[in-house]
């Protein structure tokens, strides 16, 4: 159970505090509700650009970095498909200076040109080292391109191609600024040694004169109904041979979501699970195999990653995957048992998860941005309620082969 | 109207105790020490062995050994083994590092009892099945040859192998062809030297009890326990300094790695120098991420860090640059070396560098796991065991010339350099 209180500022930047004091530290947490999936398809990548830029220091703080480091903090963010979160750790005596280079930043960023381009050669090579340089690198990103056709998921959050990142404008970047760093549109949490009553007085103090920005609407196009195959063959110098297998799953927001999300551990979660166990352990086609669920906040994605073996081919190793799930759906549906271990690794997981002050700071920004805080005490229960019928239910509308997008990398 | 062209005011912060382990003795006399943190219902265990790297008789026993051992016992297989941990939520983790041999498993604590039994049966009746042991040479080798085609992980074992020469522990890294040929018979004569009846420690960290203790007691308690083995000869230098270059055509950025031996954490350079590398390349607003990647824009990444195994320490500077500019990268890491040998850093750097590096250390301490971190450091290596509770006044206390001083001690020459792509 986390507990939190919670404000909302006249601007309508939303205030959430959790107030731990058993160690002498903070986290402030800054989650901006938006992400790829607000791009223009001409101009991909340029939340987490922006991203970059928000350390290229502000009015008041020249350099955003070293300020933080010399009160003995330090920060990092992460840009996904649907947020952009910002966070300061630091000892909660210096809290002020995380209130005071937020604020700042918020309110007048320096995007000046020469910041802009260092960081354009910045992001650059993160492209490269990250989705270019190392074998499957670009899975995801032809992945994506492949499974979605109309939703802005369609390209990763690094962007669809370095030309974009290339072509950006100061007036792409001072618009998109305008559009989605409002206090409205951001959640501030705080976690840690630090009781309520301060954080609303600090945040009233240095966010209260901020603004108000446009209210963003967003109207995106959904995907239709799928009723064939999608399949792309990629021969590359790669070590093995590869399959990346994307099924359509339901947004985070759905009952559904739990449902799916376990439904995908039993399919691919540990060396027990489904896949693992046959492909790996007996039938030794894969060398490797996984599976996840993208949890985006628009319909998303399971996928379904292995490694093949170099004495079996790939539509071997395809067939197999794709019989693997056929099965549950046929002869060996899941088994009470098999959904009890996953429960109790989701439960284990969250357990381990909200031993430090960043998870449960991230957790609490989140279920706000999802809609309601409260959110982080209620979706274990949700977890723990699927039952059997509703995983095997799923695994049968999930499952689909005409409805699954399927990538392979060939060795060449 | 509020003031924002003033900083806020902030505190500097002074030394305080760290949480000392509660001390524990089995029957047996192996010792457990005890790091307790009831805000969640978790437990963790690490069963620590002095058996890694160092020990090997031959290269690689020690990692295949950690992937071998939990895959059966005389009355489970492999399957079985993995269902049982995944069934009640726990992790576990076999490994292998330089010096060490860790057993670790983490659980919620309504499952221990249970999970302890089977460390304990893994521990003491494995079952070494050479089905497995063939499995596990293929999926290792495959990982490896993935791994190795990242410009980063072949610089790496190249820098390692360069360091502390070929035939070094230290400098060894698990390659495909030394999984691809292992006699599993050595694995196995890894574990009778080194695990098998052996001393170990054990770290209890979460929501335990006396109850818990217990409980450990009556598993490890009653293993019969003799003394250890010792290393079979204790190994030589042997380190190429200079350039080595491996060109990848198709690489799109060329990985660095450049660094060299160190003192061992004993010494009294520790100190100034975690400082001196800190302003060079071991935080955010390093003068190497200025350099390189704020003004040059040459990497997404570039750092220096340092790292003591027990019988050696180095530091290592890494980053992956655009191809074209590896030379021009290199150039001006020696620029800035020669920066800190020649100017004395100035006083309001240095004071950022102190903070950040108390701050850091701070705001480290969030959970018993860290404790437990820390403890390991104080206890293997042999320091007082109030260390840590004066560390924030030893950084405090490094002046520039000493800063100047270990740079040219410990930066300027002699350092091992690897590029490949």
């Amino acid at each position: 159970m986390l507990e939190f209180n919670e404000t909302k500022l006249e601007n309508g930047l939303q205030i959430i505090s959790h107030e731990d004091n058993s160690s002498p530290n903070v986290i402030f947490n800054i989650l901006y509700k938006v992400g790829s999936r607000d791009e223009n398809e001409n101009k991909t990548g340029l939340a987490h650009f922006f991203e970059h830029l928000m350390f290229g220091g502000s009015k008041n703080v020249p350099n955003y970095d070293t300020t933080v480091e010399r009160v003995g903090g330090s920060n990092n963010a992460f840009t996904s498909t649907d947020i952009t979160n910002y966070y300061v750790s630091l000892p909660s005596d210096n809290i002020d200076t995380a209130f005071w280079v937020e604020s700042d930043r918020m309110l007048s960023p320096n995007l000046s040109e020469e910041t802009v381009e260092v960081q354009r050669k910045v992001v650059i090579e993160e492209f490269k080292q990250q989705y270019l340089n190392k074998p499957y690198g670009d899975a995801m990103l032809k992945l994506r391109a492949l499974a979605y056709e109309k939703h802005p998921y369609r390209w990763a959050t690094i962007g669809k191609e370095i030309s974009h990142i290339e072509s950006f404008t100061n007036e792409d970047v001072s618009s998109f600024f305008s559009k989605f760093y409002s206090p409205n549109n951001a959640v501030l949490v705080t976690s840690g040694n630090l009781s309520f009553d301060k954080v609303a007085n600090l945040a009233e103090k240095w966010f209260g004169t901020i603004p108000k920005g446009e209210v963003v609407n967003r109207n995106f196009s959904l995907e239709e109904k799928q009723s064939k195959q999608k399949r792309d063959l990629v021969k590359a110098n790669v070590p093995s041979d590869a399959i990346y297998i994307a099924f359509r799953m339901s947004d985070r927001r759905s009952d559904f979501y739990f449902v799916d999300d376990l439904l995908s551990d039993i399919v691919g979660r540990g060396k027990s699970s489904r896949l693992y166990a046959t492909l790996v352990k007996e039938k030794r086609i894969l060398s490797s195999v996984d599976s996840y669920v993208t949890g985006s906040i628009d319909p998303g994605l399971i996928i379904i990653t292995g490694k093949v073996n170099p004495e079996f081919s790939l539509e071997i190793a395809e067939k197999e995957i794709f019989d693997v799930l056929r099965s549950i759906q046929q002869s060996s549906p899941i088994q009470v048992s098999e959904l009890e271990k996953v429960k109790n690794q989701a439960e284990s997981s969250l357990l381990f998860s909200r031993v430090g002050l960043m998870n449960r700071a991230v957790d609490l920004a989140y279920a706000s941005f999802l809609g309601n805080a409260g959110l982080v005490n209620e979706e274990a229960d949700k977890t723990q309620k699927v039952s059997v019928k509703e995983v095997n239910q799923r695994a049968k509308e999930i499952f689909k082969i005409e409805e699954s997008a399927v990538l392979l990398y060939q060795k060449s | 109207m509020i003031d924002r062209s003033t900083a806020p005011d902030f505190k500097t912060f002074s030394d305080f105790d760290l949480q000392k382990p509660e001390k524990y003795q089995l029957n047996n006399n192996i010792k457990l020490y005890g790091f307790k943190n009831t805000s969640q219902p978790i437990l963790g265990v690490q069963l620590i062995f002095k058996a890694g790297k160092w020990y090997e008789k031959n290269s690689g026993a020690a990692s295949l050994l950690s992937a071998w051992l939990p895959t059966g016992t005389k009355k489970l297989n492999s399957n079985e083994i993995d269902e049982y941990f995944e069934y009640h939520g726990a992790f576990k983790s076999f490994s292998a590092d330089n010096d060490f041999f860790s057993i670790e498993f983490y659980c919620p604590k309504r499952h221990f009892t249970k999970i302890i039994s089977l460390i304990h049966e893994i521990l003491t009746e494995p079952s070494f099945s050479q089905i497995e042991f063939g499995l596990l040479q293929k999926i290792w080798v495959e990982k490896l040859k993935i791994n190795l085609e990242k410009t980063s992980n072949e610089a790496r074992v190249l820098f390692k192998k360069n360091l502390f020469g070929e035939d070094h522990p230290y400098g060894k890294s698990l390659m495909p062809s030394i999984v691809e040929n292992f006699n599993s018979i050595s694995a196995e004569e890894h574990y009778n030297s080194f695990i098998k009846n052996k001393p170990f420690d054990v770290l209890l960290i979460g929501d335990y009890d006396q109850e818990t203790v217990n409980e450990i007691n009556s598993e490890f308690g009653s293993i019969h326990i003799e003394a250890n083995g010792s290393r079979p000869f204790i190994p030589n230098l042997d380190k190429e300094t200079g350039l080595f270059y491996k060109e990848r055509e198709n690489a799109l950025q060329t990985s660095i790695r450049s660094g060299n031996t160190l003192f061992n954490i004993e010494s009294e350079d520790k100190i100034p120098f975690e400082v001196t590398n800190t302003i060079f390349g071991g935080y955010f607003g390093s003068r190497l991420m200025k350099n390189i990647r704020e003004d040059k824009g040459y990497t997404y990444g570039i750092n220096s860090t340092i790292s003591f195994s027990q019988n050696a320490g180095f530091f290592c500077i890494s980053t992956d640059v655009i191809k074209e500019k590896r030379e021009n990268t290199l150039s001006e890491i020696n620029k800035e070396i020669d920066l800190l040998c020649e100017e004395l850093v100035s006083s309001k750097e240095l004071e950022r560098v102190k903070n950040y590096l108390a701050g850091s250390y701070i705001r480290s301490i969030q959970s018993p796991f860290a404790l437990a971190q820390y403890f390991k450091t104080i206890h293997y290596f042999d320091l007082p065991e109030n260390y840590f509770d004066t560390y924030i006044s030893k950084i405090q206390s490094v002046t520039p010339s000493q800063v100047q001083e270990m740079a040219n001690k410990h930066l300027k020459e002699g350092r091992v350099t690897v590029m490949v792509g």
